[in-house]
């Protein structure tokens, strides 16, 4: 095979595993870093380093979750370069204290609702929310994605989802029966 | 199971987490508590909301032009060759090692061959032992730490091979061929696609995976447990594994291996 046959093919397997993730991954970057350059920056960096290590992406695998990882990594060495690394070991332990009981969802939920609510919970387990709930990765996945073990991906999972609720019922009108859907705009 | 129960595995199963075997005690106290099943369903609109809320979020949204600029800019960004970029060997230095690129061409035109061979087989070796881990783990013990997932959902996910799985018909020439389950599952790490059938009243497992197919049907070898035989399976890797003599596996594999590899195509 010549070179550029070769090189056409593996621009190809790319443009077609990771680009229909272009959407979803700037969202999530935009979750992030909240600021609409500084995302597509992120982005770009995540797909340029996709592009280079892409020999090592298992077809077959789940390429999201594989994007999804880079980009994470790509963020926090940002971060550490930029002396933005917090670590809180205690997090966990002080949302398990501020969540006394879990509450009911409240009756309307609107999208603004969801993601203003989403927003006040820490960091750590929005994170982990978005991962699982939202970008469908496996508990591996997100483990592998922000080097923790799955331990604590299941922990901030369950409290993350408490106070989720919590803060949810903060901003409803009224309390509803569990179970009754959701109603988004 | 109790009520208990079911609140603290709620996060697993929603998240698709749950062995297969709890999964289904999980479901089965499901159809009897009506109380359980609106927490559930709470949740679960919990979550679907979430997702929707994220996707159609406006302030998310790129610009719609990224895209095309992302290609634009990554096009040029393509590395040569699909080389391990870490370590780049100067040509300066690999022509100051007159004795080594003299043994490595010497190597490469008399043993490279034989080598890469090995390799091969020992990494097929490896492989077909994963796949035995995954039918005892899997078809027989239903132990595996990742709920198997519907083949066409794999297929959405991770390939379209997955998918056509869910229609392959395994032909038996003598007719003693029982289907009962096909799925998509994990097992240490690596996707396969499964299909678990009784054959000649054995417990048989056909799974299919990514990775380099043996040019024709092989036994394996194992120490004990089940046989195992590789075979083609269109450009993904196929495993026939069951508690069976291994001619009979290896059979089985000769009769699979064509119209498997039509049917993947």
């Amino acid at each position: 095979m010549n070179a550029d046959a070769d090189s056409d093919r593996r621009w190809h397997a790319f443009e077609t595993e990771a680009m229909p993730h272009v959407d979803r991954l700037f969202r999530h970057a935009m979750w992030l870093v909240r600021n609409r350059a500084e995302a597509e920056d992120l982005v770009q960096e995540t797909l340029v380093q996709a592009l280079q290590s892409f020999h090592r992406f298992t077809p077959g695998t789940n390429c999201r979750a594989w994007l999804v990882s880079i980009l994470q990594h790509v963020r926090s060495n940002r971060q550490r370069k930029l002396g933005r690394t917090v670590i809180d070991s205690a997090v966990d332990e002080r949302a398990a204290n501020v969540v006394p009981f879990v509450p009911p969802i409240p009756d309307h939920v609107t999208d603004e609702d969801m993601l203003l609510a989403l927003q006040e919970i820490p960091p750590h387990h929005q994170q982990v929310i978005l991962l699982c709930d939202v970008e469908d990765m496996t508990y591996k996945e997100i483990a592998a994605a922000l080097e923790i073990p799955i331990g604590t991906v299941m922990s901030r999972l369950h409290r993350g989802r408490d106070l989720l609720r919590t803060a949810l019922s903060r901003r409803g009108a009224g309390p509803a029966a569990i179970g009754q859907g959701i109603e988004t705009r | 199971m109790q009520c208990r129960d079911v609140r603290e595995l709620a996060d697993s199963f929603l998240s698709e987490q749950l062995l297969v075997e709890t999964n289904h005690e999980l479901l089965r106290h499901l159809d009897t508590c009506p109380n359980c099943r609106a927490d559930i369903a709470g949740r679960r609109a919990l979550r679907d909301g979430l997702r929707t809320a994220f996707s159609r979020a406006e302030d998310l949204r790129p610009r719609p032009e990224f895209a095309a600029e992302l290609l634009a800019t990554l096009r040029p960004s393509l590395p040569e060759r699909p080389s391990e970029p870490a370590k780049e060997i100067s040509r300066r230095s690999v022509l100051q090692s007159w004795w080594a690129l003299a043994a490595g061409v010497v190597l490469a035109a008399g043993g490279g061959l034989v080598v890469r061979n090995a390799n091969h087989r020992s990494r097929l070796g490896a492989l077909a032992r994963e796949a035995a881990g995954d039918h005892q783990n899997c078809a027989v013990k239903f132990t595996l730490a990742e709920r198997p997932i519907q083949l066409e959902e794999a297929g959405r996910r991770y390939g379209a091979p997955y998918a056509a799985l869910a229609t392959f018909e395994p032909p038996a020439a003598d007719g003693s061929l029982e289907m009962l389950e096909r799925h998509s599952c994990v097992y240490q790490g690596r996707r396969y696609g499964h299909v678990v059938f009784r054959y000649r009243g054995a417990l048989t497992s056909l799974l299919v995976t990514d990775g380099t197919p043996p040019a024709t049907p092989e036994l394996e070898p194992s120490d004990s447990g089940p046989a195992v035989a590789s075979l083609p399976a269109g450009r993904f890797l196929g495993f026939i594994v069951a508690d069976l003599d291994r001619p009979s596996v290896l059979r089985l594999a000769q009769t699979l291996t064509k119209p498997l590899s039509q049917h993947l195509a």
